[in-house]
């Protein structure tokens, strides 16, 4: 087929013209046997592929797909909103007040008399120090569960095997 | 998605839900064949979910999803992982013809119409990736053009060209089959 228009009529049958390009195909129509042959074939065509059956994905999809998620390792995002949380929050806040503490310490004898009231006293010096390996959860201060339970698990938090 | 980007199975499993069927649907009409289709279905969401902070409110969270979809089957077609199956060339002596549904392999339902599956099977195959996709979204998930332009991130013209070839080409399979043109289809009948 040659007619210039013959590429429009597809997008004619889908009503996919806007209204002067669907003017023009319609008069082009009226004159032209072949164009005419082809939108008929086109139309056929629409209505026969409507009549096809749709496609039924089968009744286990949904559980295999939530499987899936389940099984794989969390993402980076998903990691990083759980370290957000506030109940995470909170000792990530103890820890950056030891390295504080340490950077301050290490800047000079001086500069212990910056530091805030409550690591003023030398032992909490220490145990800000210490913070990774210490496990008496009453001198750091940690009396809810919740944050006791972190600290526990701060490994599996941060994702160490 | 916003709820989903945050975690939120149970929005997660709602979208899925919604939207389980025509992306099943997509990827079977885009490699014709039940198990890998559902096989693609699986990765489609599982990689929905792993990417929905990228989505942006300003997107049609459907444009959002086939286009997630085209990326996934296109990218599994030519990695080798699927290879689109060819209806046409039918199956082996006694081997059912592959079909769309269920009900297609219903007694009540007619050969006639097992074969214009097979038929349409046969001319999908037979386009290029980019014009089956458009057509895919055009005459099976019942997407604008404009829509399927953000998809496939082409121009309205050029996705009008697209389903124009894919549409004459199936329309002329479709008519040769009908005039009984097709005889290798036929004669498995």
């Amino acid at each position: 087929m040659s007619c210039k228009l013959e590429t429009e009529l597809t997008a004619y049958v889908d009503e996919e013209l806007d209204a002067v390009q669907a003017k023009t195909v319609r008069a082009h129509l009226t004159e032209c046997a072949d164009c005419r042959a082809t939108e008929a074939l086109l139309r056929r065509t629409v209505e026969v592929l409507g009549t096809l059956p749709a496609f039924e994905p089968s009744v286990g999809l949904r559980r295999t797909v939530l499987s899936r998620l389940d099984a794989a390792p969390p993402s980076l995002g998903e990691r990083l909103r759980a370290w957000l949380r506030p109940g995470v929050l909170f000792p990530s806040t103890v820890g950056l007040l030891a390295a504080a503490a340490v950077a301050l310490y290490i800047a000079g004898p001086g500069a212990k008399k910056n530091l805030p009231s409550e690591l003023q006293d030398s032992t909490a010096l220490d145990v800000a120090m210490n913070f990774d390996v210490a496990t008496d959860y009453d001198v750091l201060g940690l009396d809810s569960p919740e944050d006791v339970e972190v600290v526990a698990r701060l490994d599996e938090l941060e994702g160490r095997p | 998605m916003l709820r989903v980007a945050g975690g939120d199975r149970l929005a997660f499993a709602s979208l899925f839900d919604r939207h389980q069927r025509g992306v099943a649907q997509f990827a079977f009409r885009f490699v014709g064949d039940r198990a890998r289709a559902e096989e693609l279905a699986q990765d489609i969401f599982v990689k929905l979910y792993r990417n929905a902070s990228r989505y942006r409110p300003s997107a049609k969270f459907k444009t959002f999803l086939y286009r997630v979809a085209a990326n996934h089957c296109l990218n599994e077609v030519r990695r080798g992982e699927y290879r689109v199956k060819h209806v046409s060339e039918g199956p082996e002596e006694g081997e059912p013809l592959e079909t769309a549904a269920p009900e297609a392999d219903r007694p009540d339902m007619h050969l006639a119409g097992r074969q214009l599956e097979a038929a349409v099977g046969s001319a999908l195959a037979a386009l290029s990736e980019r014009e089956r996709t458009a057509f895919t979204l055009c005459r099976f998930e019942g997407m604008a053009y404009l829509e399927i332009a953000e998809v496939l991130q082409a121009s309205e013209s050029a996705v009008k060209s697209l389903i124009h070839r894919a549409t004459l080409s199936v329309a002329r399979k479709i008519e040769a089959f009908q005039a009984g043109a097709d005889a290798p289809l036929r004669s498995r009948a």
